[in-house]
């Protein structure tokens, strides 16, 4: 008989299946008609760990070994994008000292937690238990569609307010200056106008940016993907507010060849 | 007496000859926005051609324009405005990796 991993019933199976081979050579999971994993092994078949990509196959102990292997390497690549994640957070001039301790935190967590599981997965003895331990590598991690994403919109929300509060703090300034401004009657209104707009893209740009980080940074793979719309939400707030922001820049761009400056 | 007249003259005149010349070789440097007696302190020689004012007016300004960098009368100065640029484009970045993670198929059932 042979063995073909992964062979999980139910749409659940299938699901984390495929995402734990997405992008990390893991074994395919096109098969849903696959019974459940088998000790049994084809005599036949060939003892290497496997194809790089597909279904492993083979013996028992191929199955299994390809199996270590996979999930070796899909952990590697989350931990590569993980130390992707701490450096952006740390290069990061915007991004405040809370949210990035709280962020950083998670991602150790991360690290420490997928660094165990491999060291599980690599003593496991039996095909099913090492394929239900890879398993955790996605559906207890969601490195890719919740860790990641949640991290970059935190900065981008967080540059965001820097941004909006940069703006805040010079406005005056510019009011007085188009004020003041000996241009001609022409330009200032032109001036005064793209003002108003300016400041209108910024009160906008602060109610879209306000409550993005708290809506996201404590989202968890336990809960995913109930989670997700609350991510897709966030993204639309932060895509709005950098869109009303660049209105604001061209205003005040605007500002300064109306008034000759 | 007529002597010592000459000499308060030419002591009267010689720092406003230091000042002119010493204008003529700080003004093109522009390296910022010095202030108003600086450049009496410069000791470089006056005989240089390269020192001469390009402007061919015998009398530098003694007040120097500010640069660019200074804060603009808007507020906002050139520097401050990049800033912002640089800043919108770090969100553009952070937004384009989020949209990529929220894209993956990490947990896709269809794939």
């Amino acid at each position: 008989m042979r063995v073909r991993a992964p062979l999980l019933t139910g749409i659940g199976g299938l699901a984390v299946a495929a995402a734990l081979f997405a992008g990390s050579a893991l074994p395919a999971a096109a098969d849903t008609s696959s019974p459940s994993p088998s000790p049994a092994a084809s005599p036949s078949s060939s003892p290497s760990a496997g194809p790089t990509s597909g279904a492993c196959r083979g013996s028992t102990a191929a199955v299994l070994a390809c199996i270590k292997q996979r999930a070796a390497t899909a952990i590697a690549n989350r931990e590569t994008t993980l130390q992707a994640l701490t450096t952006a957070l740390n290069n990061s001039a915007n991004v405040t000292a809370g949210d990035k301790s709280t962020l950083l935190g998670q991602i150790q967590g991360d690290e420490s937690g997928l660094s165990t599981l491999n060291t599980t997965i690599q003593n496991d003895t039996t095909v099913q238990q090492a394929w239900s331990d890879a398993q955790t590598i996605v559906t207890g991690y969601r490195v890719y569609v919740l860790e990641a994403p949640k991290v970059h919109l935190v900065i981008a929300a967080d540059t965001e307010t820097a941004v909006e509060s940069f703006l805040q703090s010079v406005m005056p300034a510019v009011q007085t200056a188009i004020t003041d401004s000996n241009a001609s009657a022409d330009k200032k209104a032109e001036a005064q106008a793209a003002f108003n707009d300016c400041a209108s893209q910024l009160a906008a740009a602060q109610s879209e940016t306000s409550g993005v980080v708290g809506s996201v940074i404590n989202l968890e793979a336990s809960g995913y993907p109930g989670n997700e719309p609350t991510l897709a939400s966030a993204r639309q707030s932060v895509t709005t507010a950098r869109q009303d922001l660049g209105n604001c820049h061209k205003d005040l761009e605007s500002i300064r060849e109306d008034l000759g400056l | 007496m007529t002597r010592h007249r000459r000499l308060r003259a030419a002591i009267a005149v010689a720092p406003a000859l230091l000042l002119i010349a010493a204008c003529g070789q700080a003004a093109p440097a522009s390296a910022g926005p010095a202030q108003q007696g600086q450049e009496t302190s410069s000791s470089a020689p006056a005989s240089s051609p390269s020192q001469a004012p390009s402007s061919g007016s015998s009398i530098p300004m003694a007040t120097p324009t500010p640069v660019s960098t200074v804060a603009a009368p808007s507020g906002l100065s050139d520097q401050q405005i990049n800033q912002i640029e640089d800043q919108l484009n770090q969100i553009d970045s952070q937004l384009n990796q989020a949209n990529q993670g929220l894209a993956s198929t990490e947990g896709d059932p269809s794939q």
